[in-house]
């Protein structure tokens, strides 16, 4: 069951259901018709019956009438009558009249007429009747074409009824309409039976010629004369209206059908082609592919509702995709909303971000730190450098020196010697204050910058200015100072090998807040897009970060402008 | 007069050896002690006396420099000579300011490492001509006045009172624009007023320009 596809079991179920109150509609609609069906017939033919037993009364009654009043007038007994076809006294009780043998009551007084019945064959009826007068038989025979008439009119039986009269011998008195011949010689069917007990009534028997019929019986009772007569029909006429009821009902159900399998057609194509398009959007989904519902979300029903929230999860999908898109790509300030409360991807997407984040701003405190460790370390090493040659070289030389003179020595190889050892004393303090000079950290980079550009100045072709506007008390502590030097140091000499500057600027200024350095040549600039090969300035920039301070380089064809500002503690 | 009583004050102790040797053949001369800090030196003047002290900068514990300050208080008939390998005009402002008499190189000639002891055992001082020359560039700086507003200041502040424009100021004074409007702001509060206007007429009110 679970293997159909909705199409269709919405098929079968429409089907189903239509097929079962169409059944039992029609089946119940058959009961009551049929019921129906059978009363009227039956109600038909009861009239039919009732009508045909009062005529024939009629015409019993008009014999005897006639007899009687032949019997008043016995003496003219000459006279004809239009009624009887002969009119014969006889002496005797007869036993037979007409060749057909009676059965005369003798008991009956005088005056009681009797009826028997003569007819020999079918459809001619003839009646005879008889009556004891003073001694004699007066009889009488009439014969009754009307009886045949009467039971061949038809109206109201349709082409299989027909109504006939039986005898109480069995006997079939009447025309057949279907036997000709004298086949049937006895008529004992339920209906003769139950007549001839005295009962009239009406039901479905079987006939003289065992075919089912609805039949009204009755006996007519008069005179000692006992006739059956019967109203029938066949069954098979009388619910010919069922039958084609059935006919009608069939095509009916089967046009239904029809009707069904398009409806659950065009409703399976209408229910189910969106939810076969909203499987293959999901199943794109589960590749990661993520598309919005388009045309399905133009209803207003369940299924139109079913992709609007398909739209809003994709766009949600979306949303957290773009995000972790940003947090992929480094992006740790990009902004997210969860969707709600319960938005455990996103949740846990803002939480790697602050993990990530978090992590990226330890890594770089402690790159930071390790940076600033190692120039930390450089710069120790380069001041103990500086200070072994400042203060150990320098008074072993000085001490040399103190030695030649005292020495006994020849005038001018006392000279010589003497030279060659200032030479030496003052390489050694040129290197040692290369390396790190004294006055930064006796008396700060302001100083420190001011001698590094007398000391330059002499091999430059051009003018510096120089404006120190630092106070006499070091507000920078060593690491920053030292940092101003070697960032003014790096600048300084960018200026005089590649500025090709004729004039430069150089300006150091102290605030509440920070000290600012400001460097300006008015040479031919450089391309800030072009990617140097020297370190200068990129260790500059990593110098300036170390201490937190903010770098500005600007450079045109008119010169290179720089500042830097280091924020006091 | 007597022989000049002189201290050496110098943690190289061959240095020292070398110029008690050098000075030694100076009969004018007497090497009373020898120190290799300037704590040892401040102890043993508590004991010593002497007329001058050769002394060197770069010293283990105190700094030599310190030490002549403190000294110049407790003895103040006692003079002091730099000899250091410091060849720098901010530490011979130093030294001057500290109450040094004289400053000298290490790699001073023998002549006027003499001729300096003696003018200073006179009371004269003695700079010699390359000494000066540092000492005086660097005093230009040192000596301005700490008025309530900065040399820089005043600086800024005499062009804005001309009319110059901020770019103007800060072409003339090497310094970035943004420099000039910060000092022109640290000035306004530092004279409590709210604008340029009311700078310029503050500033001439107190004869600052």
């Amino acid at each position: 069951m679970s293997k159909i596809s909705i199409g269709n079991k919405l098929a079968l179920i429409l089907i189903g259901l239509s097929v079962t109150v169409a059944g039992m509609l029609s089946w119940l609609f058959f009961i009551q018709f049929d019921t129906a069906l059978q009363e009227r017939v039956l109600l038909q033919l009861s009239s039919v019956k009732q009508l045909k037993i009062n005529k024939v009364k009629t015409e019993l009654n008009d014999r005897v009438s006639a007899f009687k009043e032949l019997l008043s007038s016995t003496d003219s007994l000459s006279e004809e009558s239009s009624l009887f076809s002969s009119i014969s006294v006889e002496q005797e009780k007869p036993t037979s009249i007409n060749d057909v043998s009676v059965t005369i009551q003798s008991k009956s007084q005088t005056g009681v007429i009797q009826l028997v019945d003569l007819t020999q064959t079918k459809g001619e009826i003839t009646i005879g009747l008889v009556a004891q007068i003073d001694g004699s038989w007066l009889i009488a025979v009439s014969e009754i074409p009307e009886i045949q008439s009467i039971l061949l009119e038809r109206t109201g039986l349709g082409q299989t009824g027909e109504s006939y009269l039986v005898g109480s011998d069995f006997k079939l008195k009447s025309r057949s309409r279907f036997t000709r011949k004298e086949t049937v010689s006895s008529i004992q069917t339920e209906g003769v039976n139950n007549a001839l007990l005295g009962s009239s009534g009406e039901g479905l028997i079987l006939d003289y010629r065992g075919k089912e019929v609805f039949s009204a019986y009755e006996m007519i009772e008069m005179n000692g004369l006992q006739w059956v007569l019967l109203s029938e029909i066949d069954r098979q006429e009388a619910l010919f209206p069922l039958e084609e009821l059935k006919t009608n009902t069939a095509i009916i159900i089967a046009l239904m059908l029809v009707f069904i399998l398009l409806v659950s057609y065009f409703l399976s194509r209408l229910f189910v082609s969106p939810l076969i398009l909203m499987e293959k959007k999901l199943t794109n989904m589960s590749k990661g592919v993520l598309q919005e519902a388009g045309e399905g979300g133009k209803r207003k029903d369940e299924i139109g509702r079913m992709f609007e929230a398909l739209d809003k999860l994709v766009s949600a999908l979306n949303k957290t995709i773009i995000y972790a898109g940003e947090i992929g790509q480094g992006n740790f300030n990009a902004e997210y909303e969860p969707l709600s409360d319960d938005d455990k991807l996103g949740n846990a997407l803002i939480q790697m971000k602050q993990k990530l984040r978090q992590f990226q701003e330890n890594e770089e405190k402690l790159i930071q730190e390790n940076q600033k460790s190692i120039i930390d370390g450089q710069e120790h090493e380069r001041s103990r450098l500086a200070k072994e040659m400042h203060d150990g070289i320098g008074p072993m030389l000085t001490t040399m020196r103190i030695n030649i003179q005292s020495a006994e020595l020849d005038t001018s190889k006392k000279e010589t010697l003497l030279n060659r050892l200032d030479e030496t004393i003052t390489e050694v303090r040129r290197i040692s204050n290369n390396l790190m000079p004294s006055v930064l950290e006796d008396f700060g980079a302001g100083e420190a910058i001011g001698n590094l550009i007398n000391q330059v100045r002499q091999g430059f072709n051009g003018t510096i200015h120089y404006k120190n506007d630092m106070s006499a008390e070091p507000k920078l502590d060593e690491y920053a100072n030292v940092s101003l030097y070697r960032i003014a140091q790096e600048s300084i000499n960018n200026a005089l090998k590649h500025a090709v500057a004729n004039e430069i600027k150089v300006s150091l200024s102290e605030f509440d807040d920070h000290i600012g350095y400001f460097i300006a040549d008015n040479g031919q600039g450089f391309d800030m897009q072009v990617p140097k090969n020297g370190n200068g300035l990129r260790n500059m920039k990593e110098r300036v970060k170390l201490v937190n301070g903010t770098f500005d380089i600007h450079s045109n064809a008119s010169g290179t402008t720089i500042e830097i500002e280091i924020p006091l503690k | 007069m007597s022989s000049i009583k002189v201290i050496i004050a110098d943690d190289h102790q061959l240095f020292r050896e070398g110029l008690i040797s050098l000075l030694s053949k100076s009969g004018s001369l007497e090497i009373v002690a020898e120190a290799e800090s300037g704590d040892q030196l401040l102890d043993l003047l508590k004991t010593t006396t002497a007329h001058v002290v050769l002394i060197d900068i770069s010293m283990p514990g105190t700094n030599g420099l310190e030490v002549i300050r403190q000294a110049r208080e407790l003895y103040p008939d006692l003079k002091f000579i730099v000899l250091t390998m410091h060849a720098e005009g901010q530490y011979v402002v130093k030294a001057v300011k500290s109450g040094a008499f004289g400053y000298l190189v290490k790699n001073a000639d023998e002549n006027e490492l003499l001729a300096a002891i003696n003018e200073v055992a006179i009371g004269k001082k003695y700079f010699n001509s390359e000494i000066s020359e540092l000492m005086i560039t660097n005093m230009a700086i040192e000596e301005e006045a700490h008025k309530k507003l900065s040399e820089r200041e005043t600086e800024v502040l005499n062009l804005v009172s001309e009319g110059k424009t901020t770019k103007e100021i800060a072409a003339q004074l090497f310094v970035s624009a943004r420099t000039v409007e910060t000092h022109r702001v640290n000035m306004m509060k530092k004279l409590n007023v709210q604008n340029t206007a009311e700078l310029i007429k503050r500033a001439a009110h107190l004869k600052l320009i």
